[in-house]
């Protein structure tokens, strides 16, 4: 890919000590390369304890089932006697998007599509949305494009349904109940009647 | 929109809301950060709870008139880390015949901040424009493709660029002030 300034930046008209400021930024940009994606233990933001209490350090996932349920205890107890942070407590995020991932066209198909995951609700509810443009409307009665978890080199579990139209992106809106790691992948799969389930992978996670 | 600063002055007067916006803008830097130094997820992860567990015990300290809130919040993160990395059992290492390639300590602190000032930044553009920017410098996606994908003209994509990197001009110079 060019990482060139000028095929990155419309620069025409900008004076020079302008230039010059978005130069400076690009190259921190390069020098900085891409943040982390946070993980999934990370993802919603502590609550934080009152000014007067004390602050205990959240419990993390690899730790021994026995540590982990001594420290789950010891947090319930500071819980209800005041508040002490607690893990992976879900909090009234709005719309901020905790991951975007990208999806490209399998093979020779040149679609492309971006997913919006935003934070899980108290239930475990997360709202995901799909942006695609590029794949191809579907001709046949029934037939849809499949949005799925890509797990052990399969399609495993369904997020939703969706059909494209001929004109521009399609954004749809799905809601899932499943834990979603760095390492989630997805993959959109054309199903047509009389296909077997889940059809044929159409794009995958870039 | 408030600066580190305020955020953090807020957040010593209990202000919880402010603490969660400092959590947003902070997590993914420090978790950079955490993780070039411990070269380990978890302890990363950890590093990030105490860098933010401090931030709430010690945000009352903090004085705008000594300074800007990201180095502060640099030195409360790398004192986090550097606790954590002494925890860490290290094992005995063979020395090299020849001269490391790698960074030495000061070049490795400069891309260290370097990395925590734009990343930083970066959690403060809106939405669309901290996409763009992901896309445009870090996918594998080319400039023809992004215009696909977001459903604009080129020509968009590159000035929608050049916006970005005007916005975060001005964020990286008013944290230096």
């Amino acid at each position: 890919m060019n990482r060139d300034f000028e095929h990155l930046v419309a620069s025409d008209g900008l004076a020079p000590e302008e230039d010059a400021r978005l130069r400076r930024v690009h190259e921190l940009l390069l020098a900085a390369g891409a943040p982390p994606e946070l993980p999934a233990t990370l993802e919603n933001q502590p609550r934080a304890p009152s000014a007067n209490e004390n602050v205990v350090t959240l419990p993390a996932k690899r730790r021994s089932p026995v540590l982990v349920a001594l420290l789950a205890a010891t947090i319930a107890v500071a819980c209800f006697a005041g508040g002490y942070f607690v893990a992976n407590q879900s909090r009234g995020a709005g719309n901020h998007d905790v991951r975007v991932v990208s999806l490209q066209g399998a093979g020779q198909q040149k679609s492309l599509a971006s997913l919006h995951i935003g934070p899980a609700d108290s239930n475990g509810n997360r709202p995901i949305r799909l942006t695609v443009t590029g794949l191809p409307p579907l001709a046949r009665e029934y037939a849809s494009y499949y949005l799925m978890l890509w797990q052990n080199h399969k399609a495993t579990l369904l997020c939703g349904i969706f059909e494209v139209g001929a004109d521009g992106p399609t954004t749809v809106s799905f809601s899932v109940p499943y834990a979603i790691t760095n390492g989630t992948r997805w993959v959109v799969t054309e199903v047509n009647p009389g296909v077997r389930f889940p059809g044929r992978v159409v794009m995958t996670t870039i | 929109m408030c600066s580190d600063g305020e955020l953090i002055e807020r957040t010593g007067a209990g202000d919880r809301s402010a603490f969660d916006k400092l959590y947003r803008r902070y997590a993914r830097p420090v978790f950079g950060l955490a993780l070039s130094r411990l070269g380990d997820r978890g302890r990363a992860e950890d590093a990030v709870q105490e860098t933010f567990a401090s931030v709430w015990r010690s945000a009352r300290t903090y004085k705008a008139e000594r300074g800007p809130g990201a180095p502060w919040l640099y030195t409360i993160a790398r004192n986090a880390i550097v606790d954590r990395s002494r925890a860490r059992t290290e094992l005995p290492v063979e020395v090299p015949d020849e001269p490391s390639l790698e960074l030495g300590p000061d070049e490795r602190a400069e891309q260290a901040w370097t990395r925590w000032h734009v990343h930083g930044a970066l959690e403060r553009l809106p939405e669309r424009e901290r996409e763009l920017i992901s896309l445009a410098y870090w996918s594998e996606l080319s400039q023809t493709e992004i215009a696909a994908q977001l459903g604009i003209p080129l020509g968009t994509v590159k000035t929608r660029t050049r916006s970005a990197l005007l916005r975060l001009a001005d964020i990286l110079e008013g944290e230096l002030e």
